[in-house]
């Protein structure tokens, strides 16, 4: 559609203020990581002498280290036991008929309308009891069922074309090797999509960590980034923003790399902030 | 779609004779759906629909969360407890505040970017994919970025602000100003996504509708509010539907992070009262009723979006 | 292979009956063709058969045994589909072998098989293409591929040329046609194409809400229809069918319609009736003895080269519309008077119920002497 000359150029006015509001405080994070602790409060945009000064203070002073490696184990375990127990569930949904299954598929929408929140204490709770405290079985176990996930894929599985799924039935394969000879192979891009979208969820949480870590044993990130504001971040901001960029590089980094996939299935799934 | 499902097992249905001599394999077929089903059911079970019911529970007892002390039956004194807090009221009253920022900016503001964007076609990408960097970034990360840019002394946001000779007060530390930060910050990490949520309802309008309308003579404002504006209306309510939750829930972080509900409690929505009843003086059964409340709030949101939704997006496609 | 019965199959979907009580015996190494308009129940027995869809009453055997209860993967039957259903995730030659491979034979010995049978319908130099590289003609060959492969009881085709262009179709069907031959295929194929059906088949049977009208030799359905709808069905241009009566004449019975009076065929009796009279019996000029005479307007010519095919209007005011289909590219042009005529023994007669009418030399045959 073509607009008129006036309402294009205050469009590109109004598109590129935005832009450049997203961009400043990234731009502002990247050059205050950069800087060196004499110049980090010293207004200048760019740092007069890159160094990576404070990274290595986040891994020397703060326990970094520990965090990332608790950041990548338990979203890659998280992340691979949602994708299994989603595609196991979802395939019952769209491959057999069964009585209730009707009702269970919308017992599985509705937990995807409960928000964490609105759990928690009782999850809580039974993490204590079962001595899960401060492990990564806290951070994994009460994560592995994804309604969303089981919804999403469900979606794909119905619309997989019926001929395939005969074509294999044909040729000997039952729900358990079509499954994962025939479907699987063939919703790759569904699942890399979502993949992606678990990941940034998972690599980001922020309020499930906050209750069940306590210590570097299974502190994440996010959980990292908490702790070191509170210890020293006021102090030392070039390394708080070391490690505020360090925290984001993975999900920036999948965006930049899939740009186009991530932003579509992101929007198609539309639920994740 | 019982048939898109059609299992082998239900093959014999009617001839119960011929099913004795299956193999044991078949003879099974029955169960197997429910296998599959079998983490699902039991992590849902567990994790999500036990919870809510013994959240219920929770909030008619007195409890510490100290294990060695039994919890104490107190009815709903709780949530009469609760209610008349003065907690309570500024985390009810903030609540309604930051979600009603949210639709003018959250929720509306970003339609017509969208369409902009969108009329672009794919010359729009390079818009797309700066504003949708915000989504991917952590709340925490976003919240401390923030700490640091507004910050009083050696902040970036005050040094420029000097540059053109404004001065810039103490924004997170004044109980006048401080929701109003976190709401601008929250905005900045949420709009682009709901400007791509919007550029998905666009991309399923037929073109041709809309080269059709001009055919019959139509102006560019004309098409805007008899074509667009009007297909877009299911995606709309999707976005504001989205966005409630997303604020109660999300809002969160940035309020632990950047003022701890602080100062005076200017900050604080429901979803940190909870918090800050159960986790910070440990008076579970307040924290549990505070839960049902806002359990309560979510679903007559979702309830009134849902019938809002039937009646307005029969036109989907 | 090996034969196959269905035995009073039935399938319900809800109040409507999409197959109704089918019987249908094909022998072994038989080329069984299902045709009939959509929705006849043709597709819906074939996967029954296939065990892809549950029965709701009656039996399919194969060789012999009962496999009702069977899911597809137990009845060691190959398919080919209407879209080929190639796994678009593996090469040719994963496709061809992926049935092997999950019956759990070895490598070597599935890429023989798959070799064999590659080179048979001489796709060797494709099977490390995937399916999206490759033509329809292709893709139509790899499918048959995937199902010789197996040697399975018998073949299933579902439409299988119905997506391909009208010259690779020609040549497909001839392909298909030696291939059963040569390998003895028992072969159950579904189409609503009746030129397939014609030409393939060594025996048609003819389906049509949910049950058999009537099956046999091809030549023998298209010379003796059973009743109007298969009269119709198969032949085209489709044969004329004039509805109308059959009466007492000054000479002998009489079939009248339009003001049209016709010598009635030998042997129908009086009342309503359908005379059936292929465009094919028609031909230009004034009859001789044993023929009738059609007298007309043109309304409209089509030359196809090889043979013209024209429309007529004859009867009283032009009432009934014929279709005749003449040799050579020679006819008047538009809104001319033609005279047509037609041997008496290709008439057909149906009566009201739209049975046929045995009539002339059939009627005589089965006379009592």
């Amino acid at each position: 559609m073509e607009l008129s000359r006036s309402w294009r150029v205050i469009g590109h006015l109004v598109l590129l203020t935005c832009c450049l509001a997203v961009a400043a405080p990234v731009a502002v994070v990247l050059a205050t990581a950069l800087k060196s602790p004499s110049e980090v409060f010293q207004p200048s945009l760019w740092p007069s002498a890159p160094t990576f000064d404070n990274f290595a203070t986040l891994f020397g002073k703060a326990r970094f280290a520990d965090y990332l490696w608790n950041s990548v184990a338990t979203t890659v375990l998280r992340v691979s036991g949602q994708l299994v127990i989603a595609l196991l569930a979802a395939w019952a949904f769209a491959r057999f008929a069964f009585r209730g299954r009707d009702t269970l598929f919308a017992m599985v929408l509705g937990a995807m309308m409960i928000p964490h929140l609105l759990t928690m204490i009782p999850v809580y709770i039974l993490m204590a009891r079962l001595g899960w405290f401060d492990t990564w079985a806290a951070l994994i176990i009460p994560n592995l069922a994804m309604p969303f996930a089981v919804f999403l894929l469900r979606q794909h599985m119905l619309a997989f074309p019926r001929d395939l799924l005969d074509a294999a039935e044909m040729d000997g394969a039952g729900p358990w090797r079509a499954l994962w000879r025939v479907v699987v192979p063939n919703l790759a891009p569904a699942l890399s999509a979502l993949t992606i979208i678990l990941f940034v969820e998972c690599w980001n949480e922020y309020f499930w960590p906050l209750l069940v870590t306590e210590t570097e044993a299974s502190r994440t990130l996010q959980m990292g980034l908490r702790e070191f504001l509170e210890s020293d971040g006021y102090s030392d901001f070039g390394a708080m923003m070391a490690g505020v960029a360090l925290a984001s590089v993975p999900a920036v980094a999948l965006f930049l790399i899939l740009q186009r996939r991530v932003m579509d299935t992101f929007v198609a799934s539309g639920l994740k902030g | 779609m019982s048939d898109a499902a059609f299992a082998p097992g239900a093959a014999a249905e009617g001839i119960p004779s011929a099913a004795a001599r299956l193999p044991l394999r078949l003879r099974l077929a029955g169960v197997a759906p429910w296998l599959y089903l079998a983490p699902t059911l039991l992590g849902l079970g567990i994790f999500v629909y036990w919870p809510l019911i013994h959240t219920v529970a929770l909030s008619m007892t007195e409890w510490n969360l100290n294990p060695d002390q039994p919890a104490r039956f107190v009815g709903l004194e709780n949530y009469g407890r609760v209610a008349s807090s003065t907690l309570f009221e500024h985390a009810w009253v903030n609540s309604l505040i930051y979600v009603g920022a949210s639709i003018p900016l959250k929720v509306l503001a970003p339609v017509p970017l969208a369409v902009f964007v969108w009329s672009l076609g794919a010359r729009g990408h390079a818009y797309r994919a700066i504003l949708f960097l915000p989504t991917l970034i952590s709340f925490v990360a976003v919240a401390i970025a923030f700490l640091w840019i507004l910050n009083p002394i050696f902040g970036y946001a005050k040094a420029w602000l000097g540059e053109i000779g404004v001065r810039l007060p103490a924004l997170l530390t004044d109980a006048d100003t401080a929701i109003w930060t976190i709401i601008a910050i929250s905005s900045w990490k949420v709009m682009g996504f709901n400007m791509l949520l919007y550029l998905a309802g666009l991309a399923s309008i037929n073109r041709d509708l809309i080269e059709a309308m001009r055919m019959d003579g139509a102006s560019d404002g004309v098409i805007l509010r008899r074509l667009i504006l009007p297909l877009l209306t299911p995606t709309l309510f999707f976005v504001l539907i989205s966005t409630v939750i997303f604020t109660i829930q999300q809002v969160f972080t940035p309020i632990d992070i950047l003022t701890g509900g602080g100062p005076q409690n200017s900050t604080t929505n429901l979803f940190h009262m909870v918090y800050q009843y159960t986790f910070v003086t440990f008076d579970v059964g307040a924290g549990a009723a505070g839960t049902v409340m806002l359990f309560a709030l979510l679903m007559a949101v979702t309830a009134a979006q849902i019938l809002t939704l039937d009646r307005r997006v029969e036109y989907g496609r | 292979m090996a034969g196959i019965a269905l035995r009073n199959l039935t399938r319900r979907f809800g109040d409507s009956v999409a197959v109704d009580g089918l019987n249908l015996e094909i022998e072994d190494g038989e080329f069984v063709v299902l045709v009939g308009p959509s929705g006849c129940g043709k597709t819906t027995t074939l996967r029954m058969l296939a065990g892809l869809e549950p029965t709701s009453e009656g039996r399919v055997e194969i060789a012999g045994r009962d496999v009702t209860p069977l899911p597809a993967r137990d009845r060691n039957l190959a398919m080919v589909f209407q879209s080929y259903a190639l796994y678009p995730h593996m090469s040719v030659e994963e496709n061809i072998g992926f049935a092997l491979r999950l019956a759990g034979r070895s490598r070597a010995e599935t890429a023989a098989a798959v070799a064999a049978a590659a080179g048979r319908l001489e796709i060797g130099h494709l099977l490390s293409r995937r399916p999206r590289e490759l033509s329809g003609g292709q893709r139509q060959r790899v499918a048959v591929a995937r199902c010789i492969v197996r040697e399975p009881h018998a073949f299933l085709f579902d439409e299988p040329l119905s997506n391909l262009d009208a010259r690779l179709r020609g040549s497909a069907r001839v392909e298909i046609s030696r291939l059963q031959a040569q390998l003895g295929m028992t072969t159950l194929y579904v189409t609503h194409d009746q030129v397939e059906a014609m030409t393939m088949a060594h025996r048609i049977v003819l389906m049509e809400g949910g049950r058999i009208r009537q099956q046999g030799a091809p030549m023998d359905l298209y010379e003796r229809p059973a009743d109007l709808f298969v009269a119709g069905f198969l032949g085209a241009p489709a044969m004329n069918l004039i509805p109308g009566v059959i009466e007492p004449g000054p000479r002998g019975p009489v079939f009248a319609a339009a003001g049209l009076s016709l010598p009635a065929p030998l042997g129908a009796p009086e009342g309503p009736a359908t005379l059936g009279l292929r465009p094919e019996a028609l031909s230009p000029g004034d009859p001789g003895p044993g023929e009738i005479a059609l007298r007309g307007r043109v309304d409209h010519v089509e030359r196809l080269g090889a043979e013209t095919v024209v429309q007529l209007s004859v009867g009283e005011a032009g009432a009934i519309s014929l279709t005749a289909r003449l040799p050579g590219a020679a006819a008047p042009g538009r809104g001319a008077p033609m005279a047509l005529r037609a041997p008496v023994s290709a008439l057909h007669a149906f009566g009201a119920d739209g049975r046929r009418v045995a009539l002339g030399a059939e009627a005589r045959e089965l006379a009592p002497a």
